[in-house]
């Protein structure tokens, strides 16, 4: 293999996360650019929009904030297109938000054209469970976007898939979480789409148990604002190596696993002593929340995750990660299995959970967890891992791909893989 | 005290077989008209070495004459002791080194000559099987090494891995680069035939 030492410069990858959109070129390094995985559509109107003087129908990137105005602007123009993984088909302003972030990104890094440019080999990454109209729209998006010739050709990558590669490993499972959803995608050179198992569980539901706590605790007038709860959730939750065990001890000595948390610039402290034993509920929610301690807050109100479908694939809500795991391995041929459970690689900022060193053995973190969950259902010589750079790991995946994959290799529906060429 | 004549070899007239102490000497003797034959010369000293190991001491004895058409020093080097004659004198010039394992009191003065030649035969036919066993180590060595430089020329002529050329072209490519297998596998995609696992 000659080494092609124009994709050694113009390889690009984009990662569309649920929060973050991650984006450059391969001189970025280590560490691609992040902005905020969402669009801005300003009223033209307003005075904000006559004096930055933008013919933008959409805006994204940093100067979002400088267009918000008030509350209202939050939930009727501010729009995450990924909240979930998943755009609807009929969700025009979404789109629209996707298409600026991809010329964001690419402009972003406009070369200078004397080095010989000829467009940039982009590698786009979406949730394992994109329907096809979702590969189909993206790479629409390129073609009709392509008069300044950034692209020369374009591919779309389950992100799953962008993991195992950004991680160096060819077989394994890779269980991405994030905040609406989580997957559970095995992979043997490439990925193996038919076993791929999804749950409709993700941070978001840690939040939502999160908020109950808070107002259980007294702090209901906090427990409105998302970005207050998720902060909270990630300073106190707790991921227990036993439910009942954790909860029990936690009762019988409350100042051992007290929390506190204070607002940063602010006067606002919450404080969980009595209480401190709801820690554990939070991280145990996200990896099983079948345990009947959740029942009670099901029927005061608090969404049950459900199943539901979205696209061409059913989100499970209950499914515990073992049983998830489980059932996923399972689809795949025997002599694999073996292979798959060596190697779980964990992905996404729902999985990060880091236990304090005091609580060691009562509280754990999330390869530990899922050990123990498929340890339960009889499945031992497990080994799980979290991803290397949890944050970047499908950017660097993205530009492997890109650099690697040979030119010749073109795209093609059935497979959903190869080089969409939009330049000579 | 005083040497002693342990046997009479008829047919090696120029040697002496004695017993000194309790130790076998042998003198091999260089008459006066072999000095100008170096062969003869030569032959007396290769004997003195292949009897090295057979006796406790062995003793060349020569005409005053050599020693001066030789330095004394080469016998001392190996142990042999050489003594010089003339009309008038015997000199001992060097003293012999003696041989550890012959320092022991001879067991029997009926040992069979033939054994002890026997030995040193297959002693000598030792060291020259140990001598070729060193000689093939090291044309084993050579064909070794050959064999990798043949071996490293046919690769750079066969594709090698991703790996191996990104080092060699010197590209600087970030960390996530380093050791990755599917840089491989990715650079098959569409060539070797392997397909996803059927949906």
């Amino acid at each position: 293999m000659a080494l092609d030492s124009y994709r050694s410069q113009y390889t690009f990858g984009m990662d569309f996360g649920t929060s973050d959109f991650k984006f450059g070129a391969i001189a970025c390094g280590e560490t691609p650019r992040v902005v905020n995985n969402r669009g801005y559509f300003p009223d033209k109107k307003s005075v904000m929009y006559r004096a930055f003087q933008t013919t933008s129908d959409v805006i994204v990137g940093q100067e979002v904030p400088l267009y918000l105005q008030s509350a209202g602007d939050l939930s009727a123009r501010l729009v995450y297109p990924m909240r979930n993984g998943i755009i609807d088909k009929a969700d025009e302003n979404a789109w629209r938000v996707v298409g600026a972030l991809c010329q964001f990104g690419l402009s972003s890094f406009k070369p200078q054209s004397a080095n010989g440019f000829n467009g940039y080999y982009v590698v786009t990454s979406l949730s394992s469970v994109s329907p096809r109209y979702m590969y189909e729209r993206l790479l629409q998006i390129f073609e009709q976007n392509n008069n300044e010739g950034f692209v020369r050709a374009v591919t779309v990558i389950p992100q799953p898939f962008a993991v195992a590669i950004g991680h160096g490993v060819t077989s394994c499972v890779v269980i991405e979480s994030g905040h609406g959803n989580s997957q559970v995608c095995p992979i043997s050179k490439y990925p193996i789409r038919s076993a791929q198992v999804a749950l409709n569980r993700g941070g978001g539901d840690a939040n939502a148990i999160t908020s109950e706590i808070l107002k259980d605790a007294g702090y209901g007038d906090l427990a409105r604002e998302e970005a207050l709860v998720r902060n909270v959730k990630e300073a106190i939750g707790l991921v227990p190596a036993d439910l009942d065990s954790a909860v029990a001890e936690a009762r019988k000595l409350p100042k051992k696993f007290r929390a506190r948390y204070k607002v940063p610039r602010t006067r606002v402290e919450i404080e969980l002593e009595k209480d401190s034993w709801t820690r554990f509920l939070i991280g145990e929610y996200v990896f099983n929340p079948n345990h009947e301690i959740f029942e009670s807050y099901f029927a005061r109100g608090m969404p049950r995750p459900k199943d539901v479908r979205m696209g061409d694939a059913v989100f499970q809500g209950m499914l515990d990660f073992g049983d998830a795991i489980i059932a996923s391995v399972e689809r795949c041929p025997v002599e694999l299995q073996p292979m798959l459970y060596s190697e779980i690689l964990l992905s996404g900022g729902n999985f990060s959970w880091t236990p304090p060193g005091r609580l060691e053995g009562i509280a754990v973190d999330a390869p530990a967890k899922i050990k123990m969950l498929l340890r339960d259902k009889g499945i031992r010589n497990v080994s799980v891992k979290m991803t290397k750079s949890p944050q970047f790991s499908v950017w660097h995946g993205c530009i492997i791909y890109g650099f690697a994959v040979p030119d010749e290799y073109e795209w093609d529906w059935q497979r959903l893989e190869g080089w969409m060429k939009l330049r000579g | 005290m005083g040497a002693r004549e342990t046997e009479t070899n008829q047919a090696k007239q120029e040697e002496l077989s004695l017993e000194l102490d309790g130790q076998r000497v042998q003198v091999v003797i260089l008459p006066s008209e072999a000095l100008t034959d170096r062969t003869k010369i030569i032959h007396c000293i290769m004997r003195l070495s292949s009897l090295r190991n057979s006796f406790s001491r062995v003793y060349l004895a020569a005409p005053t004459l050599l020693g001066t058409l030789m330095d004394s020093e080469v016998f001392r080097c190996y142990g042999i002791g050489l003594v010089l004659f003339d009309e008038r004198r015997i000199d001992e010039t060097v003293r012999p080194q003696a041989l550890q394992a012959f320092d022991t009191p001879l067991m029997s003065t009926s040992a069979d000559p033939r054994v002890l030649s026997e030995l040193a035969s297959i002693k000598s036919m030792y060291m020259e099987m140990d001598r070729n066993i060193s000689e093939l180590r090291e044309q084993l060595k050579t064909l070794q090494q050959n064999r990798v430089l043949v071996s490293r020329s046919h690769m750079e002529t066969t594709e090698p891995p991703m790996q191996q050329v990104l080092l060699r072209n010197g590209v600087n490519l970030p960390s996530f680069f380093k050791s990755n297998p599917w840089l491989d596998v990715l650079s098959r995609r569409g060539r070797d035939g392997d397909e996803p696992l059927a949906s």
